[in-house]
């Protein structure tokens, strides 16, 4: 029997119709398979249409048969337990499956419109067939890729599958919605057992198909009136969620298009439209939604693209539908309730839905206000609806702990959500606070980062307020979940508020928001101080404590003077106590943020003196009252912001503006040493003899090589400023000296010192240190005239520092003031004292215009500090009338001799009532060795010195 | 008598399905066809013939009365038994092969396939038919296919069942498998009255006045086999006419008039062109905007020089409608001069109210063109002037010799008044001379 022969005559083709039916007939589901019957079946099917029916009808046996052997094969290799899941078919089935096969193929592709929709509704009904009546049998589980490959293994489910694809493939050109119709009806007919087919069709065609199947499902929900129970929504949930989890690309694409008919389609809604479209139309909506909430995946799918399509403005076209889509869900309660959950279990987009929300209920440009009726329902809705929102997760997060979507999608955006705190609308910043508040019950990070960027970007002060009510929110919520905190750990505001401030500081931003940031705080603190916070456990205060050291850093090496005067002024109302004010319960910044404030501190004060103008002032003083607070917070902290101090203004800081003389041009040196080379020095010296321990090329004219010695800059800086600069460093360092009497103004009287004495002296002490060259002897005692010929050198040294610095003669003149303390500086006064001698005796012809006024100064620092006693004193007032050798004379007999044998030491003090150390010059007037000299040379200038001498020696 | 049907009933019941109905066939003929008395049958036999018909032959319900259904297996089972049937091959001696055989045989069988198939057959009956026509035409069985051609007739080759008919068979030859025309080509030889008839239903079928246009194209393969048939056996189109029922029909029973192919034929040949311009129209405007369907509608202008001839979907008209008629004109001609010579030769051929209902889609189709023109003042292109040029000249040919013919009957004025119509259109040329020829100058 020749199958492939198509012309045959009547009776040959009655012969094979017999034998056929007889052979169909008679098929009795036992023994082995007749291929010879299966191939008369598709010798007929080419030649007698009319038997087409009754030969698919039989290929369903066929194929039924040959998988029920299969099945058979399978579950006895399953029991015997062999691993080799093979189950090998007849060579006959194979054939007769390969053949029919090829035939059906042949069929479909040579007239595709004809065939294919009966063959795929064919190959689909058996598919469905073979499926469920198998599925107990071969699955054992419902796993999906299990039962593909289960069928995909089988030879004639495999066939069956091609031939469904191929037709598919035919069809989806023209006419995909009868064969996905038909598809999804033989799913609703096999529901579970028959996803594989559609998986692996769906696959074949993800993106016709899920197109198809959404838009069959959408004639499917609106033509029954049912909605939700729509006969095949269920199947289409199923499909689209087993495409969309694979293909969610194609899923999102499919949806944004049936979504964009809609729009698109209500937009033109003037054109004319049949009843059918219109009411399909409005179903999407409704539609899209029921798919959402059956199935996650199109949940999440949907939230990605639909989602940002929407606009209020595309609400308000949609507005009139509404009343359309309250009916499938049985009213309006029911229909935001469905929202609520939908929008809750968003996996993605939660920001885009809020600002949807936010954008319909209280829009933030003015010329979004709603004007036609249906923007104003879209409002008024979408307040409503808001609200329904924050109020079911209120309720939900205070009923259980578990995750919701929507917050987490959220948390992931935070920065979406904090710009709504400092929104003008008050619905914005309301919303923003209760969210912010729910999502710090799941992670309590959020506040933190909430706070931060608050206290970054605020502008105003109604900004600010939100930090209050953040901070009151957070209370409430860490009040009632305490328990439930995952951390264990409760937060306390001062926490969140210094872990905000933390990550605020630590955002590297532009001086501008760091500026803000500070001033911010200080609007804070200063509430906070007044009370207006209502909080007694100052969380502003001790946030600023915390990171005090990120306040030393900006303080210190900020290149930005308004960042640090923001800091500063910030660290001021933190650190200093207005008098009267209660002791803060606050535990103190540690020491070693002591040290760290007080070194910033000092160094804040040197740029603040550079800047010379009212807000270098400003500075200043603030600098002032920290370096005060700290010393008296901190012995540590007092030393070293005076050392600081001194050394900064003296040596390594700015000292020209304190009016200091550069003698020595020193960088010109250091600046061509760099490539000096000692080979080429030693050829310099030539044939010069070198003496040992000296530099035979240095010259006081200069440097041999390196040509004259540059003139002593002189210090440019204008006289007042230079003494402003003084005022405000001696300012400084009374701020450093400052008692703690000062700290209980109750208590002090108004005679009583307010610097601490024992600060004044270390201060003498340092300079000491800093200006004596030498560690030896640098006692009180000065030794006879002679020993100078021996210190002469460091003699010179300080007198030349003295020359240099003058604000050296304003700090003593400042010890002197603090009596006893100017007498540690006994060293310093004594090598001035001896170098003038030696001046005064050399300086008959050549007289340094500066000798005098040192002269002058150094005489009057002594009387100052009652050192020199009584007629001794005025010393100051005779020396400019005499001649250079009584000056000698009177340096050396009044002012050297006295304090020889006076040891110009602090138990000459005796305090008095107030505390003050006083030197009773009265008890023992200097005698008259040491007086004489002077009585003499003002006798021998009487005429200039007459007035002086009645007061000093008439007595 | 209700215990005789009882009892009929009880014994066919005994047996199985094909059996059953191989013995209900034979009860049928008992009941239906006249014996030697010629009393037609009593509307009580006619009654119980309807029920074993419905309840053992077709299995259309159970002896409840419940519907049921054979498998498709069991169908074309009861497909072939019919088939054997009416060939009277199976009975051997014992059966109606007498009763059967000759002109009174024709009649019994006749009668027999009318009561199986009466006008108000259900739709699970009527598939049966197609199945079983179809298999007739596959096995050439004669017998079956006269049946068919006389049932087509009495029932009016318009009715909806016939057209049932013809749209399943057209699907079974033409379009699923059309291998199997090969089968077709000597059938107006075997089974002329049916092929004239199953002529005009198809021809009915594709230029009702229900289609959008008034025509759609056949299958291309149609087409081709029908053209063949025409040219083939000229006296095809006339067969219906040719042929006297009143023998072969169950007593009683009123010949229907038959209806010729020719007007509806005609009127694809006039429409053809006209909707083959419209159609490559439409695809040329879908590519000029860019449609979404932009891409596949390029494609078929792409292959427009292969698929040609099948007419459907190329710009030009297929070569076949030339053919069909140049045959179609023939065949009208024919009956003429061969009429002396001839016993058979008949008059009335076509109806000119038939041909009149050509009229109106061809102003409908060209007040379209004019809609859709972009010219000031609105006009033809030159691809619509061609094509309504050779519509018309085919429409006047077609009177022309339908009138010169005198083969065409009944109201010729309101004929000519249609025509009229189309005076003024362009090309009309030929038509203006025929009405000239025509018209009987006015009294005015």
């Amino acid at each position: 029997m020749n199958p492939t022969s198509s012309i045959m005559l009547g009776p040959d083709l009655m012969g094979e119709l017999r034998a056929f039916i007889n052979g169909a007939t008679r098929n009795s589901r036992k023994g082995p398979l007749d291929i010879g019957l299966a191939r008369v079946a598709l010798s007929l099917l080419k030649t007698l249409p009319a038997s087409r029916e009754a030969v698919l009808e039989y290929f369903c046996f066929l194929f039924d048969e040959v998988v029920r052997h299969y099945i058979e094969n399978f579950e006895i290799a399953s029991q015997t337990g062999s691993k080799d899941h093979e189950v090998s078919l007849s060579a006959q089935e194979e054939a007769a499956i390969a053949e029919v096969h090829n035939v059906l193929c042949d069929f479909v592709s040579n007239s595709p419109e004809a065939w294919a929709p009966i063959i795929s509704k064919w190959s689909l009904q058996l598919l469905g067939e073979i499926s469920s009546r198998y599925a107990s049998r071969a699955a054992h589980s419902g796993v999906l890729s299990e039962s593909l490959q289960l069928w995909m293994s089988c030879r004639a489910t495999r066939c069956l599958i091609d031939i469904t694809t191929q037709c598919l493939s035919c069809l989806m050109n023209f006419d995909t919605e009868s064969c996905i119709n038909a598809l999804l009806d033989t799913c609703v007919a096999h529901s579970p057992y028959f996803d594989w087919v559609v998986a692996h069709v769906g696959s074949c065609f993800p993106k016709t198909v899920m197109t198809r199947v959404l838009s069959c499902g959408l004639k499917d929900f609106c033509s029954n009136q049912q909605g939700p129970k729509a006969p095949k929504l269920n199947s289409v949930v199923q499909i689209l969620g087993y495409l969309a989890g694979s293909h969610s690309t194609d899923m999102r694409r499919a949806l944004l298009q049936l979504f964009q008919v809609l729009t698109s389609w209500s937009l033109e809604k003037n054109s004319i439209s049949d009843p059918i479209t219109t009411h399909q139309q409005y179903s999407t909506v409704p539609f899209l939604l029921q798919l959402a909430s059956m199935s996650p995946t199109l949940l999440r799918s949907l939230s990605m693209d639909v989602l940002h399509t929407l606009t209020p403005k595309i609400l308000s076209q949609l507005a009139e539908q509404s009343a359309d889509w309250l009916a499938y869900y049985g009213g309006r309660e029911a229909f935001q309730d469905l929202l609520v959950h939908l929008v809750l279990n968003c996996p993605s987009g939660g920001p885009t839905i809020l600002a949807l929300l936010l954008d319909c209920a209280s829009p933030a440009i003015p010329k979004q206000m709603p004007s036609t009726p249906e923007e104003i329902v879209v409002q008024s809705n979408g307040q409503e609806f808001l609200e329904l929102l924050l109020q079911e997760l209120s309720l939900l997060l205070h009923r259980s702990d578990e995750n919701i979507l929507f917050l987490s999608s959220l948390r992931q955006e935070l920065k979406t959500v904090f710009p709504l705190l400092l929104s003008p609308l008050r619905l914005r910043v309301q919303s923003a606070l209760r969210l912010i508040g729910f999502m710090g019950l799941q992670s309590p990070s959020v506040f933190p980062n909430a706070i931060a960027y608050i206290l970054t970007n605020a502008k105003t002060e109604d900004h600010l307020s939100v930090v209050a009510k953040l901070l009151e929110n957070q209370a409430s919520a860490s009040g009632n979940f305490r328990k439930s905190n995952r951390t264990g750990l409760p937060l306390e505001h001062s926490n969140i508020l210094q872990l905000g401030l933390e990550q605020a500081l630590h955002k590297k931003d532009d001086g501008l928001s760091v500026r803000d940031l500070w001033k911010n705080l200080t609007t804070l603190l200063r509430w906070e101080r007044s009370g207006k916070l209502n909080n007694h456990s100052q969380p502003v205060l001790k946030a600023i404590y915390a990171s005090i050291g990120t306040a030393c850093s900006a303080l210190g090496s900020s290149v930005k003077p308004d960042v640090a005067h923001a800091v500063a002024e910030t660290l001021v109302l933190a650190l200093v106590q207005e008098p009267g004010e209660k002791r803060t319960s606050v535990t103190p910044p540690i020491i070693q943020d002591a040290l760290r404030l007080a070194h910033s501190t000092v160094s804040y004060f040197f740029m603040c003196v550079e800047i010379d103008d009212i807000t270098g002032f400003e500075g200043c003083q603030v600098a002032c009252k920290l370096l005060s607070r700290l010393s008296l917070r901190s012995s540590a902290a007092r030393s070293l912001a005076l050392r600081t101090l001194l050394e900064l203004a003296l040596f390594h800081g700015p000292t020209h503006l304190f009016g200091a003389n550069n003698l020595l041009n020193e960088e010109v040196f250091t600046a061509e040493e760099s490539d000096i080379r000692l080979m080429d020095e030693n050829l310099k010296q030539g044939l010069s003899w070198v003496l040992a321990q000296r530099h035979s090329s240095v010259f006081h004219a200069g440097v041999i090589g390196t040509g004259l010695r540059t003139l002593n800059k002189t210090n440019t800086t204008p006289t007042s400023l230079i003494q402003r600069n003084t005022q405000l460093f001696l300012d400084a360092v009374r701020s450093c000296c400052v008692s703690n009497a000062i700290l209980d103004p109750s208590a002090m009287e108004p005679g009583m010192p307010t610097l601490s004495l024992d600060t004044v002296i270390s201060v003498s002490l340092l300079l000491v240190e800093l200006i004596s060259p030498d560690v030896m002897y640098n006692g009180l005692p000065w030794p006879d005239e002679d020993m100078c010929k021996a210190t002469v050198e460091r003699d010179c040294y300080i007198r030349r520092k003295l020359e240099q610095g003058p604000i050296l003669w304003e700090l003593l003149w400042f010890i002197g003031l603090q009596r006893p303390a100017l007498c540690y500086c006994s060293v310093i006064l004594r090598a001035v004292t001896a170098t003038l001698i030696a001046q005064w005796g050399s300086c008959s012809h050549h007289r340094d215009p500066s000798l005098l006024p040192t002269t002058v100064r150094l005489l009057s620092l002594l009387s100052l500090g009652q050192l020199l006693p009584s007629p001794l004193s005025s010393l100051r007032d005779v020396v400019p009338h005499i001649k250079p050798p009584e000056v000698v004379q009177v340096l050396r007999d009044c002012v050297w001799n006295y304090m020889r044998d006076h040891v110009p030491a602090p138990d000459l003090f005796s305090r008095d009532s107030h505390g003050n150390m006083w030197r009773d010059s009265t008890q023992e007037p200097p005698g008259p060795q040491y007086t004489e000299t002077m009585r003499l040379i003002m006798l021998a200038n009487i005429d200039s010195l007459g007035e002086l001498f009645a007061q000093l020696f008439n007595s | 008598m209700q215990l005789i049907m009882m009892s009929e009933k009880q014994s066919l019941r005994k047996s199985e399905f094909p059996n059953c109905a191989r013995e209900a066939l034979h009860k049928v003929e008992q009941l239906c066809v006249p014996q030697a008395s010629g009393r037609p049958p009593s509307a009580k036999e006619m009654d119980l013939a309807m029920e074993i018909m419905a309840e053992f032959i077709f299995c259309e319900v159970d002896r409840r009365g419940h519907s049921k259904k054979l498998t498709c297996i069991q169908q074309l089972q009861l497909a072939q038994l019919l088939c054997d049937y009416f060939a009277g091959v199976q009975f051997g001696g014992s059966g109606p092969l007498g009763a059967i055989a000759g002109p009174n045989g024709d009649t019994a069988r006749n009668t027999i396939f009318l009561s199986l198939f009466p006008p108000t057959t259900s739709k699970g009956r009527a598939q049966a038919l197609v199945q079983l026509v179809s298999m007739a035409i596959s096995t050439k069985n004669k017998p079956v296919l006269d049946s068919t051609g006389i049932w087509m007739q009495q029932l009016g080759c318009t009715s909806k069942l016939v057209l049932q008919l013809a749209e399943g068979l057209v699907k079974d030859y033409f379009v699923l498998v059309p291998k199997a025309v090969t089968r077709l080509q000597d059938l107006p030889a075997l089974a002329p009255h049916f092929t004239a008839n199953f002529l005009t239903t198809v021809a009915e079928t594709y230029a009702s006045s229900e289609q959008k246009d008034g025509f759609s194209p056949p299958p291309a393969a149609l087409l081709e086999v029908i053209t063949q048939w025409v040219s083939d056996n000229p006296r095809l189109c006339l067969a219906a006419l040719i042929v006297n029922l009143q023998p072969l029909l169950p007593l009683g029973s009123i010949p229907m008039a038959a209806l010729t192919p020719f007007a509806g034929l005609f009127k694809w040949c006039v429409l053809s062109p006209l909707l083959t311009l419209s159609v490559s129209n439409k695809k040329s405007r879908d590519i000029t905007n860019g449609s979404s369907n932009g891409i596949t509608s390029t494609k078929n202008v792409k292959t427009e020089g292969m698929n040609n001839q099948d007419g459907e979907c190329s710009g030009k008209e297929s070569p076949l409608y030339s053919q069909l008629h140049l045959a179609l004109l023939e065949s009208l001609v024919e009956n003429v001069y061969s009429s002396a010579n001839r016993v058979n030769s008949v008059r009335d051929v076509v109806s000119v109210q038939h041909i009149a209902g050509i009229v109106e889609p061809v102003h409908t189709w060209y007040n379209t063109q004019l809609k859709i023109s972009e010219r000031k003042p609105p006009e033809l292109s030159r691809a619509g002037h061609e094509a309504l040029e050779l519509a018309l000249d085919r429409l006047g040919q077609a009177v022309q010799v339908a009138l010169a013919a005198n083969c065409a009957y009944g109201n010729k004025q309101y004929l000519l008044t249609q025509l009229d119509t189309l005076k003024n259109l362009p090309g009309s040329r030929l038509l203006r001379i025929v009405l000239k020829t025509h018209q009987t100058p006015s009294l005015f």
